[in-house]
């Protein structure tokens, strides 16, 4: 009885709280109205901003004393094909404040991407509100480019190092190396071997390997203060899943492409089949492309999502600037990263596991006789 | 090889044929239906295609289906190149012009898909 009523007490003193919390949430809210549209829309462009590619590496910015605009980062190399190759520095842009003169062409930034512009930079667009302006072939080493560069880096010198300890250490592993044994273990046991069988794992190692670590760090990458947002490009996943697809339907058996065109074998009359043919094969054929652009899809909408959800909460603190709502929004955002550590690895495992499932059916062989 | 594609050109031969006394019977003319030229354009492609792919299996076997694919998918590229503009010429397409590609360009991928499903058996 006594412990009923210490609960309700509690329970009480729960609602209590939380009306509390919410009572003061609106008065703080009430206070700047009128500021918060233009506030709003700031913030969803700076995390519209955040999500595209750039051609500058900024960390961050701030606004001086005299109100200028400081960035802190370094230019990227623009290369462009128009009539011949254009090289030259990211920072001739200005952030986009300028056009950027080159051998007698300008070029102007608009909406994160390169136009063909007159001196003054004009933009001219037609009825859609599209520009019309000329688009050069664009080949820059954007802000996403390096830090592919930077975890190819990462990832060869790593594991180089990790071979030099296995081979220096009569094949047991150290330093680092007993971190990322268990995973590369986990893959070959768990992913690998299950999912292609004993006598082909070996042949799709090395990519599973590659394309588990490669957008497992990307996603870290992501989710540190740098501000990049790789695996939430779809080219990026696009190329990635391209791989996947390529591989399966290259190293396909005999088996696998039976399947596709053949999926009721010996079981029936060529007659009886050919009516079921007519649905079945095109769908057979369609899932040959629809397995890999899953994948893409999967990849590139989870970290688009968690970068847009995360970066929302942080908007909000400023939206609240209250006591009470910036904190919770941090908190919120806080939890939100922790859950984002996560997915970026959940991620990383669904797309080995899924191309290794695929890899499977591609290497499958039955027994005829 | 030479009898999987005498068997390719002659079922092919039968439905042209089947076809044309349909446009016939319709009295509808060969030159507005664009038939000639179609069927000899489907034709031609699906029979060189089908060469390249019974030869493919003599040394690469293992990607004949992945080489079927890429054919099919060069075909419709083809047909948006060359036949599309013919159809489009008059501003639109009509049913007849879309029944003259889509029975032989059909008929041609039924055929070639049993050939291919009959190698890939052999193999």
């Amino acid at each position: 009885m006594k412990r009923k009523s210490t609960i309700l007490i509690n329970a009480k003193k729960s609602v209590a709280l939380l009306a509390i919390l919410f009572v003061g949430f609106a008065f703080a809210n009430n206070k700047e109205d009128a500021k918060e549209g233009d506030l709003k829309t700031e913030i969803k462009e700076y995390i519209a901003h955040h999500l595209l590619d750039s051609y500058d590496f900024s960390l961050f910015s701030y606004t001086n004393a005299q109100g200028e605009h400081v960035y802190i980062g370094a230019p990227l190399p623009i290369i462009l094909w128009d009539n011949g190759l254009k090289l030259f520095s990211s920072s001739k842009f200005h952030h986009g404040e300028t056009v950027a003169a080159v051998d007698g062409n300008h070029y102007a930034l608009y909406h994160n991407k390169i136009y063909k512009t007159d001196a003054a930079g004009t933009i001219n667009y037609d009825e859609s509100h599209h520009p019309t302006n000329v688009k050069p072939l664009d080949f820059s080493i954007t802000k996403s480019v390096v830090s592919m560069m930077l975890v190819f880096a990462i990832m060869f010198f790593l594991f180089k190092s990790l071979a030099a300890s296995y081979a220096k250490n009569g094949g047991i592993a150290a330093g680092a190396g007993r971190f990322f044994e268990p995973i590369v273990l986990y893959i070959r046991d768990d992913i690998a071997l299950p999912n292609i069988g004993e006598k082909k794992h070996k042949k799709y190692m090395s990519f599973l390997l590659t394309i588990f670590f490669f957008i497992w760090f990307l996603n870290i990458l992501g989710l540190t203060p740098l501000g990049v947002n790789v695996t939430g490009n779809i080219a990026v996943t696009f190329g990635l899943a391209l791989l996947t697809f390529l591989i399966t339907n290259l190293t396909g058996t005999k088996d696998y492409w039976l399947h596709i065109f053949d999926p009721l074998g010996s079981t029936m009359a060529w007659y009886a089949k050919v009516p079921l043919y007519i649905i079945l094969i095109p769908i057979e054929v369609l899932g040959i492309f629809i397995k890999p652009f899953s994948l893409l899809i999967r990849l590139y909408a989870n970290m688009q999502a968690g970068h847009i959800v995360l970066m929302s909460l942080i908007g909000l603190m400023f939206i609240f600037k209250s006591w009470l709502g910036s904190p919770l929004s941090f908190g919120l955002a806080f939890a939100i990263s922790l859950i984002e550590v996560l997915v970026a690895l959940l991620q990383a495992y669904i797309f080995t596991m899924l191309s290794a499932l695929y890899f499977g059916f591609a290497a499958v062989e039955h027994e005829h006789h | 090889m030479r009898a999987a594609l005498i068997s390719f050109s002659l079922l092919f031969l039968g439905i042209c044929s089947l076809h044309g006394l349909s446009l016939f019977l319709l009295e509808i003319s060969f030159k507005e239906a664009y038939f000639v030229e179609v069927y000899g354009a489907i034709f031609g492609f699906t029979f060189l295609f089908l060469w390249a792919l019974l030869r493919a299996f003599n040394g690469l076997s293992h990607y004949v289906a992945w080489l079927y694919l890429s054919a099919s998918g060069l075909k419709f590229g083809l047909f948006f190149l060359f036949l599309w503009p013919v159809f489009r010429a008059d501003g639109a397409v009509s049913i007849l012009e879309k029944t003259t590609f889509l029975i032989p360009y059909c008929s041609s991928l039924v055929l070639e898909t049993r050939i291919l499903i009959s190698k890939l058996n052999k193999i």
